[in-house]
């Protein structure tokens, strides 16, 4: 006895929690608190560091936020539940509703019986008779061919039924299938996500102009060195402005070595990357960091005048006993007085060295600041730029793509195609053997109104045979 | 020049909503073709203004599409909803929704021609937005989004009618709606329509994103909006095959759908920040 009860319990548990995850009721719960909770990390800033979050929030907030996976939530634990459960739910559902679908393909109704003319739609039922049997109803099948286009399959006599004569056409019917090809979608976009996640690296690299990386750091907060087992050398890199100011273009000239072998090449920009052995690297910043310095020095007692280039950061000594001469630091708009460099100049002989700023736009700044017995002008500057390009290796991307090829072809068939089928049953009446009774029934899955029209031109033209 | 058009055409679209509320209070079929005509006269001018837009911005030497900034998205979103509108009435023979659909037309034009935040200009494109992708997203997430301006306005005529069956009410206004089946039955046409053009639209953009930036998904707030707005959606989607969910419930959730709508399009750029460029607009 207790045992038996014992079973019972189980199996109605059982039943109970497979209910409970295959219910609809609880997809719709669970897309709506998806959509409920998405709002959270729309709302507070995701992701940044701790600083500037304390430049928001109190201390004790951040570490509430913290705590609850508010700060980075679509990776918390309770975010990556609900996409469980709605994976789970999805499972369960097709299972329990596929064996249903998998009937119209193993067990197709056949036969137009009358408890199908009864179940049937009232405007896609049809009848008609002959009072005389207009030609042998062996005959009647090729001229209804005739009424239907071409793919629509008339089977030859499906069922005998005593006198009755049954066929049947239907099309479309792998258009049910429509539905599980969107859910599979969803199973296939979570596996290529998560493949990307376990195998994906994402860094970047800052390569200067003429110089060779072979290696990158991922971004987070443990930054490591990932090899790239090949080489990537910038040649030049260029920047476009509009006249408002903006940038227009950038571009890099990049050449991909492989065993010391030139192997790839191309001019990158935004929106054009370049890809190798799995690896893509997508423009995504540039930086200058300084430059070539042409600087005239002028001497006010001799009236010599010294054309030098420095780089940026680098100290020079000057022939004879005339000192250093050292440009510190570049800036494009110092005071807005236009592109500017900073200057540290230590003449020696027990002058104490001294730092001014030199402009380009206004070359005689020095010359009229009479207190100096020396003065520069700022001729030009050539400046260097890095590039700056993300890294990327995401294994799991092609899996996405192809489940999203998948939903958008799943949801077409799902909302655009229908399974539309016509049952025919040619009858001697029962009382009068010479009376030949007709019913035609129709049934569409979707799309009803435009089936029934179609139905009735059908009817209409059924009608005008004598 | 297509700025002015584009003036004229918000005097239009206003023009073809009184009518169609008109329409709504007459019942006179006069008025709604009359209605007809004024809403495909406002369509074709702004048509050519579009299509003008658009060959401007090559003689100004930045040809791009016209879908760049708030205006000229707002301009579209506004074209896309009496496009679709069109199709529907002419479809259905259904002259009673223009009253509820001509006004999310006429307000986006408003919006587009009178708000000082809004920029008129024709701008350059920023690299981020120079990519043949650029179209594609746009036109099918507009799409999408005017599928569901359609579907929100018949969402609340269903929800009018329905109150108005069970009441049992004879006479007046409501009774020369469609039927509630019908309405119900519009609801779910237009987001079949809508949401596989918005699952094309964020598939796009994660295309668009995967190739420019090398990330196709990285929870930006326009993105997870546009996620939030995909879910509801789904969610309506089930809800109408569940007992107990379909009707007035789902056809609420039509309407929610479209304030998460509104909201992916306009709220995430003035009131919360990210990648996507409108919001300097
Ligand atoms: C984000 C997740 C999902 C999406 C995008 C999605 C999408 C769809 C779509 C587009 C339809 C067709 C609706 C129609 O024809 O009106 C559908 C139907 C359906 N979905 Fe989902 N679905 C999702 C999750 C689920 C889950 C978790 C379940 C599990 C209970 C489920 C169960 C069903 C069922 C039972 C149908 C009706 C099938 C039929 O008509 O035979 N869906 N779904």
């Amino acid at each position: 006895m207790t045992d038996k009860k014992e079973i019972n319990k189980k199996g109605s548990l059982g039943s109970g929690v497979a209910a409970f995850f295959s219910s609809l009721k609880l997809t719709i719960f669970l897309l709506i608190t998806l959509a409920l909770v998405s709002i959270i990390g729309t709302v507070i800033p995701q992701n940044m560091l701790r600083d500037d979050y304390l430049k928001v929030y109190k201390e004790s907030t951040y570490a509430t936020l913290k705590a609850v996976g508010f700060l980075d939530m679509y990776h918390s634990w309770w975010f990556v539940l609900i996409l469980a459960l709605l994976t789970i739910n999805l499972i369960a559902c097709s299972w329990k509703h596929f064996p249903r679908t998998w009937r119209f393909f193993s067990h197709p109704t056949r036969l137009l019986d009358k408890t199908l003319e009864k179940a049937s739609v009232p405007a896609l039922v049809w009848r008609r008779s002959w009072k005389v049997m207009p030609d042998d109803p062996a005959n009647l099948l090729p001229r209804l061919e005739g009424l239907w286009s071409g793919n629509w399959q008339w089977s030859k006599k499906e069922g005998v039924n005593g006198s009755e004569f049954h066929y049947v056409a239907e099309k479309g019917r792998w258009s049910r299938l429509g539905v599980y090809f969107v859910h599979l979608s969803i199973l296939v976009i979570f596996a290529g996500g998560i493949i990307g996640s376990l195998f994906g690296i994402k860094g970047f690299a800052n390569i200067p102009e003429g110089e060779k990386v072979t290696s990158f750091y991922t971004y987070g907060d443990q930054r490591t060195l990932v090899e790239l087992g090949f080489s990537v050398e910038c040649r030049d890199f260029a920047v476009e402005f509009y006249e408002s100011g903006g940038p227009k273009e950038y571009s890099s000239d990049l050449i991909i070595y492989d065993n010391g072998k030139p192997v790839k090449e191309k001019i990158i920009e935004v929106n054009h990357p370049i890809s190798y052995k799995g690896f893509t690297f997508y423009q995504s910043s540039y930086g200058s960091y300084g430059g070539i310095v042409d600087l005239e020095l002028n001497f006010r007692d001799t009236g010599l005048v010294l054309p030098l280039k420095l780089e940026v950061g680098r100290p020079l000594r000057l022939p004879e006993n005339w000192g250093w001469i050292e440009v510190l630091k570049f800036e494009e708009n110092y005071m807005r007085m236009g592109p500017s460099v900073m200057v540290l100049r230590d003449p020696g002989k027990g002058v104490k060295p001294y730092q001014f700023w030199v402009f380009l736009r206004f070359p005689k700044f020095g010359e009229e600041n009479g207190k100096t017995s020396e003065f520069c002008t700022f001729k030009n500057i050539e400046q260097l730029f890095y590039t700056g390009l993300q890294v990327n290796k995401d294994p799991g991307v092609w899996v996405v793509w192809i489940g999203c090829i998948m939903m958008i072809l799943g949801l077409y068939i799902a909302f655009f195609m229908s399974h539309r089928r016509l049952w025919l049953r040619l009858a001697y009446d029962a009382d009068n053997p010479k009376r030949l009774q007709l019913v035609l029934v129709g049934n569409a899955n979707k799309n009803q109104p435009s089936f029934e029209l179609e139905f009735k031109e059908w009817a209409e033209k059924i009608k005008t045979w004598d | 020049m297509n700025t002015y058009i584009f003036s004229i055409v918000t005097f239009i679209y206003l023009a073809a909503m009184v009518v169609y509320v008109g329409y709504l209070a007459f019942r006179k079929p006069l008025v709604a073709r009359l209605a007809t005509v004024i809403t495909l006269a406002g369509f074709l001018a702004q048509t050519v203004a579009i299509g003008l837009r658009w060959y401007e911005s090559y003689e100004l030497g930045i040809g791009h599409a016209p879908m760049s900034n708030l205006y000229e998205s707002l301009v579209f979103f506004s074209w896309t909803i009496i496009m679709l509108y069109l199709y529907i009435e002419y479809k259905y023979k259904l002259s009673i929704l223009g009253a509820f659909v001509t006004p999310f037309a006429f307000l986006s034009m408003a919006y587009a021609s009178i708000s000082p935040s809004v920029n008129e200009t024709i701008q350059p494109l920023v690299p981020a937005l120079q990519s043949n992708w650029l179209i594609s997203h746009v036109v099918t997430c507009f799409l999408g989004y005017a599928a569901f301006a359609v579907s929100c306005g018949v969402s609340f005529t269903y929800i009018l009618k329905k109150r108005y069956e069970d009441r049992q009410g004879a006479g007046g206004l409501l009774a020369t709606f469609p039927t509630s089946q019908i309405l119900d039955e519009l609801v779910y046409k237009t987001i079949a329509i809508g949401f596989p053009l918005l699952t094309i639209g964020i598939v796009t953009g994660a295309a668009w994103a995967n190739y420019a930036w090398g990330t196709y998904w990285s929870w930006d707030p326009k993105e997870t909006w546009s996620l939030i707005t995909w879910f509801i959606y789904a969610a309506f989607l089930h809800a109408r095959i569940t007992r107990g969910w379909r009707g007035v419930k789902a056809a609420t959730l039509s309407i929610i759908g479209f304030v998460a709508v509104l909201f992916t399009y306009l709220g995430v750029n003035l009131l919360l920040s990210g990648l996507h460029s409108y919001g300097g607009g």
